[in-house]
Formats: structure tokens, sequence, C-alpha cells
């Protein structure tokens, strides 16, 4: 009895250790170890203390703002306790700059709601911005409150001293426009210095910035803060720096006409497979990014964005090791849609090589030059030629400015967009 | 092989066999061979979970028929026995069938060809009107070992 037992066991156990067998033959090795770090940077804790340097513009053409009750003034009054209010501890350090820049002492820095502010001779006469220019890395914050009323050649000039003090540093730049009452002279105009003077209406008032440098997150805080304010609308808000994407999620999907690719159940938030069908080489997938910028990022230009794809081989044709990655052709970017809300990227893919497993790390970044669009707040905001008859409240050339320090940003680092990878088995 | 639980535990071992051959061979070839919407994955497990719900029902009515020919009433209604055995057999034709039909249905969407669904019908006769057959004629109680078609 015993015996017949164990012979008709004999069966259940093949039947088993076969099943087992298959069920192993497809677990190998991942090619990558996934990190997204490089599209949303590195979380790290809130600091708790902040040192913010405020460079105040200190030059006539910033007189006008200091009108009894606008919003210039009241956003000088209320920096020092709102940015109190973003960390426990902030160590405020005052500066005035024109064409020299000095520390000055917190009443001093209050006087600047007043005309007499604007008159020091030596300092008054021309905007150095690129002198008020202060990056650094780590629990700092600076603050440069100007008119941002630029001339092309000074543009160029601040763009380049941004670019090699902050951008190379990993530093973000932040610009907040603030609507204020404005009763004094626009200088530096292409046409003579003119007298503007706000009315009633909003849309009268004239524009002054807060140009932020430090960490994106400390920028972040300090326009979260700011924003408590009624007169800061934190839409009127744009960072430029190394990230413009806070999270993303992929999803991967196939077109109906599609016959050569067969997707696999994904093995994770961004690890996707599929199959390339004997004899095939390429198909077409299409991967569905749903984004969460950055607050205060920049548009993204569709027509400008760029697939990169690294590849991996496997070794000895099971996966269990794999060559060093190289970048391939294998996946280009047909189309790349924003329309909606979600990102569709399609993706036609020619794996090259001979039937085997292969495996890819896929980077969607912003193009290189003209990536970005100028947000629509900042080209409501500025003229290419403000004169007292047209674009009287706006600013010269704001919309050049921020499109040049977006594109020397990206020189330095060109921001990413999604980064996914993708296992395939080519029969 | 015609005793309990002998013939229970090998007609076991056998469909648990022919479902490794008929599903997961069967999904894994047709996962490589069609042209899917779904995942491979997917389209795998439906496979997979067709071929155990048929080689369940097969060992059931197998099992059952074993019980049915070892009961001492059985053997002095020989002709009911024979009823027994030709409608469990037609009834694993009718599953077989309505296996066939439930995956033309879940893979309408999907591009198999009409030779690879006559390989899922021969897979599905295999796993459960053959295996019904094959199992019964080998192991059925000695009482009614001669009613399976073609046992002499």
């Amino acid at each position: 009895m015993r015996s017949r037992g164990i012979i008709a066991l004999g069966p259940v156990l093949l039947a088993v250790a076969t099943l087992a067998s298959f069920c192993t033959a497809d677990s190998v090795p991942k090619a990558w170890t996934p990190d997204i770090s490089s599209v949303v940077g590195t979380q790290s804790a809130p600091a708790d203390s902040m040192r913010m340097d405020v460079y105040l513009d200190g030059t006539v053409s910033m007189g006008g703002y200091a009108v009894p009750g606008g919003n210039y003034g009241r956003f000088l009054e209320e920096l020092e306790s709102t940015s109190q209010t973003a960390w426990k501890h902030t160590d405020i350090h005052y500066y005035k700059f024109g064409g020299t820049v000095r520390e000055i002492p917190r009443r001093e820095f209050l006087d600047a709601r007043s005309q007499g502010f604007y008159h020091e001779a030596g300092l008054s006469a021309i905007t150095s911005i690129q002198k008020a220019i202060n990056c650094r890395r780590g629990p700092n914050v600076s603050v440069v409150i100007t008119d941002l009323f630029q001339t092309e050649g000074d543009v160029n000039t601040v763009v380049d001293q941004v670019k090699r003090q902050c951008f190379q540093q990993g530093v973000t730049v932040g610009v907040l426009g603030i609507p204020s009452q404005f009763d004094g002279t626009v200088y530096d105009a292409k046409v003579p210095a003119f007298r503007y003077t706000s009315g009633a209406d909003t849309s009268s008032l004239r524009p002054f910035f807060a140009l932020m440098f430090g960490e994106q997150a400390a920028i972040e805080r300090l326009v979260s803060s700011l924003s408590s304010l009624n007169f800061v609308d934190r839409r009127k808000f744009t960072a430029i720096g190394p990230m413009i994407v806070t999270s993303y999620t992929v999803g991967m999907s196939k077109p109906r006409s599609d016959r050569v690719i067969n997707l696999r159940t994904p093995v994770g938030p961004y690890q996707f497979a599929f199959d390339v069908r004997k004899g095939e080489s390429g198909g077409t997938v299409i991967d569905s990014i749903r984004l969460r910028p950055q607050e205060g990022a920049m548009p993204i230009r569709a027509d400008q964005v760029e697939l990169v794809a690294f590849k991996k081989a496997a070794l000895n044709g099971k996966g269990a090791k794999w060559s060093d990655s190289t970048v391939a052709n294998d996946f280009t970017l047909a189309k790349f849609d924003l329309s909606t809300g979600t990102a569709a990227a399609t993706l036609n893919t020619n794996i090259s090589g001979v039937p085997d497993r292969y495996s890819y790390m896929l980077l969607l970044r912003t193009g290189a030059i003209n990536g970005f669009e100028a947000p629509a707040w900042i080209r409501a905001l500025s003229s290419d030629n403000p004169t007292p008859q047209a674009d009287a409240n706006k600013t010269l050339n704001l919309d050049r400015f921020v499109l040049a320090l977006r594109g020397a940003a990206s020189s330095v680092y060109q921001p990413a967009i999604a980064k996914w990878y993708v296992d395939v088995r080519k029969q | 092989m015609r005793s309990a639980p002998l013939n229970y535990l090998v007609a076991l071992a056998i469909a648990g066999i022919l479902w490794i051959v008929t599903g997961f061979w069967l999904a894994r070839y047709l996962g490589d061979a069609a042209s899917l919407q779904m995942t491979t994955e997917q389209f795998e497990g439906i496979v997979y979970v067709a071929f155990a719900i048929l080689a369940a029902a097969a060992v059931l009515d197998v099992w059952y028929w074993f019980y049915h020919g070892s009961r001492s009433s059985t053997l002095s209604n020989m002709n009911g026995a024979r009823r027994v055995w030709t409608s469990s057999f037609v009834l694993q034709i009718v599953l077989m069938i309505l296996m066939l039909v439930t995956l033309v249905v879940l893979f309408r969407a999907e591009t198999i060809s009409t030779a690879n669904y006559l390989l899922i019908l021969a897979a599905a006769a295999i796993q459960a009107p053959l295996f019904f057959w094959l199992t019964t004629a080998m192991m059925s109680p000695n009482g009614v070992k001669y009613i399976p078609w073609g046992v002499r």
C-alpha cells in the first residue's frame, strides 16, 4: 500500500517540479537600479533656520514705487515678518545696491518707503543687478528687489553672471512679480525718460520684482509665505532651476495597429517590459506621463522635447549579467503631446541586435535650446518698447530676460521630464 | 491501479501533467505567437485559468465515475452505468467547446490565428474528453472496466 502511494505521488512531484522550473525561468536580475532623483531631485528635510540676504535696488528708477500705502512699501514692511513665518529662525541682512553694493541696517531698509532713499550719490545712477547676485547652496536665500528694467546688453550681462554664479552651483532662481502703485519717472526705456502715474485700475499698476536665489524648496517656501499677502499672487512666480517636476507617473500602452510588440505587466512604477515578436524589430509604444510640475515651472515646448535611450544587453542570453550601458537609437520620439493634462509620448522602437534580452533606460528631457515658453504672466508684463503711449507700465525685455535665464540654466543642466526603464525580449 | 485511492490520485496527477502541457506550454507559446492588446501575463493567466477549470471539471467527472463504478448497486444496472459514462464523456466535450467559446470572446480584441484557435481546441480535447476516456479506460473499477469505449 505504501509503495503504491509513493508511485502515485511520483507524477505529482514531477508536475510540481516542472512547474517550478518554468516559473523561475524568467526571473532575471534587473539591469538597472531605478533612480528618478535626476528628474525630481532629492527630498531633504526642510531647514529650520535660514539666512536671507535682501538686496534692494536703490537707483532713481525705483523712486516711483515709494508711494504711501503702495504695494511696494507694504512688501518691504512685511518681508521680514513673512520670512519669519517660513522658518523658525531667519537671519536677515539688508543691502542697498545700484552702481555699488553696501550692507544697510534694518532702519535704513525701511526708509526705502520714502523717495529720499533713491537719491544716494554714487549709487543711485546705475543699476548693476549682477553686483547683487549672491548664490549659495544650503540654508541661504538671496532676494533682489528691483524693477528688472534692462536693456538687451544688461540682460546678457546679468544672465551670464547668474549662469556662472548660480546655475553652475545647482542654485534655482525665482522671479516673483508684484504689481504696485507707481508715481515717478521711468528711466532706461528706448525713449527718453517719462513720467508715469498708476491709477485706481489694477491694470495700471507697474510691477516690481523679487528675484530669489537659493534652493528650490527654500524659494518655494518663501513664496508660499509671501503669498499670504493679499497683493502677492503666487501665479506670478516662475522658478528657473535644474528640476521642473515634483513627481510623475508613467504608463505604457501600444496602439491598436501595432502587431509587433506584446506588452508585459509592469514590474514597478517606472519599470516596463515588452516582447518583440519573432522576426520583427520595430513597433510603437505610447507612454502616458502624468506630471506634477514644480511650482513656477515654465511651460515646456513640446516640439523641443528630446528622448535619450541608454541600452544594456544581456551577456549570457538569460539576463544574469548585463553589458555596460551605451546610448542607443533603438527608441525614438515620434510625437510628444502636451495638449491634455497627461503628456503622451509616442515612441518608435527598432531593437537592434540579435534576438536576446535588452534593457533600456529612457530619459525624456526638455530641449537644450528654446525648450521653454515664457509664462503667460511674464508675457503680460513684458514689453520690448515701453513708451508713454503704449506699455507704459510694462517691463522692458522681461520675457527676453526670463527666457535667457532659462536657456542659461538648461545649458548647464537640461531639466528632465521623466525617466523610466524598459526590458525588451526580442524573439 | 483500479482501486481507490490509487486511481483517484493517479487521475489527479495525470490531469496536472496534462495541464502543464496544455495550459502552461500552450499559454506561453500563444503569448509569443499572438499579437496582443492585453499584456502577455494577462493573456497567459486567462489561458492558465481556463485550462485549470477544464482540468478540475474533468478530474471531478472522472472521480465521480470511479465512485459510481465502485458502488455495488451499479453492478446490477450496467445499462445505467453505460449511460452515466456516455453522459460524462459528452459533458467533457460540451465543456471543451464552452471553454473555447469563452476564450474566443475574451480574446476578441487580440489577433490570434485560426490555426492557433485550433491548437487551443486540440489542447482542450486532450485536457477534457481524451483525459476522461484515458483515465476511465485505464483505471475504472473492475465492475465497470469494460464500459469505456474501445476497452475489451
